[in-house]
């Protein structure tokens, strides 16, 4: 039979789905986004990094005051004191040691890779020199002697690298910056395998820096330090810093970072304990913010200036572990922490100490993500078990209140008390998701409802006093 | 440039990565100068006439390498040992050592750090290079007698873990053979009697880079690297220039100006005055004194080793193979690892067997290349290893 020319044509129409699989449709995008963040290394996931900044920089109890962490930074002060430009010349970081060790820290973290030779342009000038000096005979004579004395003596102050190598060796407790070379191309000269020392006994697959090689200072500096740490960060893709990479995997090894170099230097008793906080979170956990000015800083220009047997300076660096780095206007890296809080590098490095050390270090990934994608779970399922028994929508609507309540309490009393940071968006999107599903299908089955009333109503109207409808007609 | 896969680069870096070094021992059983450090065969005690010995040839390694500006010299003793700067003053008499071998006193320093726990006294040694002078490849694998300098009359004897920069002419003599580890991560094996000149090598943003070697006697064999867009891999020799479009092929300068190229993977451009080919995977070409490339020509394929394919021998045994049809003659590789990088003894056969000479003690790799007429060298063997214990 031809449809008439009125009536539309229409195909085979779908049966509606009913309300309590569209609720579970809901559901599953909900435990989907847990999902997505749990296989994609944890919370904080795509949609809630800046929640999660906001809460972590002002919620969360920051990293108290340090008592024994100390910022020596080469900054504006010193850089005028010094009459230098940035980079400092190596003799000028020999005589910073030096000074240094005079106080006798318990270790020197060094946020600055010496990659590359110092200037020998003038030593070599002075060479060549002392041997016109020989080859002309003039050394022979008293004059020339002492000629030839004083320049070797000023050639041997003048070669930064060999008096700093000799700093680095005096001090017994330097520990300097190296770097994971990530790139494709790379500024820095890449070491052969051994040159930084002993890799760490740690699992090299899992780690979530890897690189293909590694930079460190030049070798007579390296020979003289302790040991070396990368300074390698993880910025995630909005710029932010929430991760700090403990252990950083190049090709079979792992190398520690600065703060666990520096953290194992100082506590090797401990080793074990701590190479196995490093590994949380494959090896980059993330990190409890510091509150404001928790760092004592002393500047270079302090230390290269003031009397060595000050008592000041003896009190703010005499036994304490000493970060040296340098915060001078437009010299440091803009580490962007989360709050948008900017702070130089090697600040970064001192708090990630503090925090392994003292097991603040907060995890998202492994158990902690299966949790969360459980916690998710188990909300989405409750809530769904209450919806099909409701009765009404503003019941439905203060149970969702309720759990969203319950849920945001629990995320931040696990990330506050154990720092266990659970994915917060994918349970708050799952619930608002089957909370428009139901309130969209109860006002679906009210109008119908109140449809089907007007049509009983129309069918069998209500007799006003004194008028007479015959049924049928139009009112 | 296309970036490639190295399917033969896997099979180089699955094989032993250990290197056989011939360098000669000498009084500190061995010198290499690596990253930095000096690196002995055994460690360096902190006083005593091997020690002193030691140093005077380490003090005649450093005459020999000109780009080694100063001398870090660290005696590391126990705690012990090293109060009231007694280590300090080990140091400065080992350094003083150097000084009266040769070394300028103004390039030599002494510290004395801490030692490692647990660990006995020792010296070590650190070196700095001159630092405007990027290093553009390094000696990864050795053997015979290799050397480098700016000028033919000022080659240098070299060993694995060397520097080589930008214009250094680097030669191995005959039955000697090196493999260079490029600044792009390239490698470059120079065959016996043989002269490359070091060009200049530029790394660029996105993998972009240029190397340019110029052959001027003898034969390499290249594995290029992958290069970004716009990369630039070139093997000049008298009559040719041969440009990478893949990654692994063999160059050979010929004494009377011709050139040679052979190419195992990938696709290599052969350039002459007259004219270009592209010489693709599995083929050859070569390029005669004023004349235009020769059309690419097949290479001969692997020959197919008999035996013996493993196991311990007194006596030393006889290799065998199945022939190659098109063969002239076969080149016997022997090496003492399995990338045949370092160690390597190169032998030629005219018939399908070869009886290894007398002497060869211990493990060796070995395997076969087919020749044809006109000198071309097709796929090599698989690889099969004997031990020779007398």
């Amino acid at each position: 039979m031809s449809p008439s020319p009125e009536t539309p044509a229409r195909g085979p129409r779908l049966p509606r789905p009913s309300p309590p699989l569209l609720r579970g449709l809901a559901a599953v995008v909900g435990l989907a986004l847990a999902g997505v963040t749990a296989v994609t290394g944890g919370a904080p996931g795509l949609f809630e990094r800046a929640l999660y900044d906001q809460a972590v920089s002002r919620l969360l109890p920051g990293v108290p005051r340090s008592a024994d962490l100390v910022l020596v930074e080469v900054d504006d002060r010193a850089l005028s004191a010094l009459g230098e430009r940035w980079p400092l010349s190596r003799v000028t970081w020999a005589r910073a040691f030096r000074a240094l060790a005079a106080q006798r820290p318990s270790a020197v973290a060094v946020d600055v890779v010496f990659d590359q030779p110092g200037s020998r342009d003038a030593l070599e000038l002075g060479e060549d020199m002392l041997a016109a000096l020989r080859e002309s005979g003039l050394a022979d004579q008293p004059a020339g002697a002492a000629l030839v004395t004083d320049l070797e003596a000023r050639l041997h102050a003048q070669d930064g690298d060999a008096r700093l190598a000799e700093a680095l060796a005096e001090n017994g407790v330097v520990i300097l910056g190296a770097a994971a070379l990530t790139e494709d191309v790379s500024l820095m000269p890449p070491l052969a395998d051994g040159a930084l020392g002993s890799p760490l006994p740690l699992p090299v697959g899992s780690l979530r820096l890897q690189a293909r090689e590694v930079a460190g200072s030049i070798a007579p500096l390296r020979m003289a330090a302790q040991g070396s740490g990368m300074l390698n960060m993880l910025v995630d893709a909005d710029g932010v810093i929430r991760r700090y990479p403990y252990a950083v995997g190049v090709g079979e090894h792992v190398w520690p970072s600065l703060a666990l170099a520096t953290a194992l230097r100082l506590m090797p008793e401990q080793g074990e304990s701590l190479q196995r906080r490093a590994t949380l979170d494959h090896g980059a956990p993330l990190m409890r913010l510091p509150a404001p000015d928790w760092l004592p800083r002393v500047s270079l220009a302090d230390v290269l200036h003031a009397d060595p047997r000050s008592v000041g300076l003896d009190l703010a660096l005499r036994g304490k572990t000493l970060f040296v780095g340098v915060t001078a206007t437009g010299l440091h890296g803009q580490s962007t922490l989360p709050g948008q809080v900017a702070v130089p590098g090697v600040e970064i490095h001192a708090f990630a100490l503090d925090n392994l050390r003292a097991d603040r270090l907060m995890r998202s990934s492994g158990i902690v993500a299966l949790t969360g994608l459980l916690e998710t779970a188990v909300l989405l399922l409750v809530f769904g078990w209450r919806c099909r028994r409701a009765r009404t929508l503003g019941a439905v609507a203060r149970t969702a209140l309720g759990l969203t309540g319950v849920h945001v309490a629990l995320v931040g009393w696990l990330a506050a008390d154990f720092g266990w940071v659970l994915p917060l968006i994918p349970a708050c999107v799952g619930l608002g998701l089957m909370l428009l599903v139901d309130s969209a299908a109860r006002t679906e089955e009210l109008g119908r409802q109140r449809g089907a009333l007007r049509r009983l109503f129309v069918r069998y109207p209500q007799s006003s006093p004194g008028t007479s409808v015959t049924p049928g007609d139009p009112r | 440039m296309t970036r490639t896969l190295p399917c033969l680069m896997v099979f180089a870096l699955a094989a032993f990565q250990a290197r056989a070094e011939d360098a000669a021992v000498g009084p500190c059983g061995g010198l290499r100068f690596v990253n930095g450090r000096v690196e002995m065969g055994r460690k360096l005690e902190p006083k005593g006439p091997a020690t002193e010995a030691c140093l005077k040839h380490v003090a005649e390694a450093l005459a020999a390498r000109p780009a080694i500006r100063a001398v870090t010299v660290a005696a590391r003793l126990p705690d012990a040992e090293r109060l009231d700067g007694q280590g300090l003053a080990v140091a400065k008499a080992a350094a003083d050592i150097l000084v009266s071998a040769g070394v300028s006193r103004t390039r030599v320093s002494a510290v004395a750090p801490p030692a490692v726990p647990g660990e006995p006294g020792q010296l070590q040694l650190a070196y700095v290079e001159r630092p405007t002078q990027p290093r553009v490849a390094r000696v990864r694998a050795a053997s015979g007698e290799v050397s480098a300098g700016a000028a033919p009359d000022e080659l240098r004897p070299r060993g694995v873990g060397d520097s080589l920069y930008t214009g250094e002419l680097f030669h191995t003599s005959k039955d000697a053979s090196a493999e260079l580890e490029l600044a792009d991560a390239s490698r470059v094996r120079v065959l016996s009697d043989s002269m490359l000149r070091l060009g200049a090598i530029e790394l660029g943003a996105n993998a972009k880079r240029v190397v340019r070697l110029e052959l001027m006697r003898g034969s390499v064999e290249t594995l290029a690297a992958p290069g970004g867009d716009g990369s630039v891999f070139e093997v000049r020799t008298r009559g040719a220039v041969a440009g990478v479009r893949g990654t692994q092929f063999r160059v050979s300068a010929q004494e009377d100006g011709g050139s040679r190229l052979e190419t195992l993977e990938g696709k290599v451009a052969l350039g002459a005055e007259k004219g270009e080919v592209e010489v693709a995977g599995g083929q050859g070409s070569r390029v005669l004194p004023g004349a235009a490339p020769e059309p690419p020509r097949p290479l001969l394929a692997a020959p197919l080793l008999n035996g013996p394919r493993g196991g311990s021998f007194t006596t030393a045994p006889k290799l065998e193979w199945f022939t190659v049809p098109g063969a002239k003659t076969y080149r016997v590789e022997l090496g003492r690892t399995a990338d045949f990088a370092a160690g390597v003894r190169t032998f030629e056969s005219q018939a399908q067997e070869f009886a290894v000479p007398a002497g060869l003690a211990g493990k060796w790799f070995w395997r076969v290349l087919p020749v044809d007429a006109d000198g071309f060298i097709g796929f090599p063997s698989k690889i099969f290893a004997f031990d020779l214990r007398p």
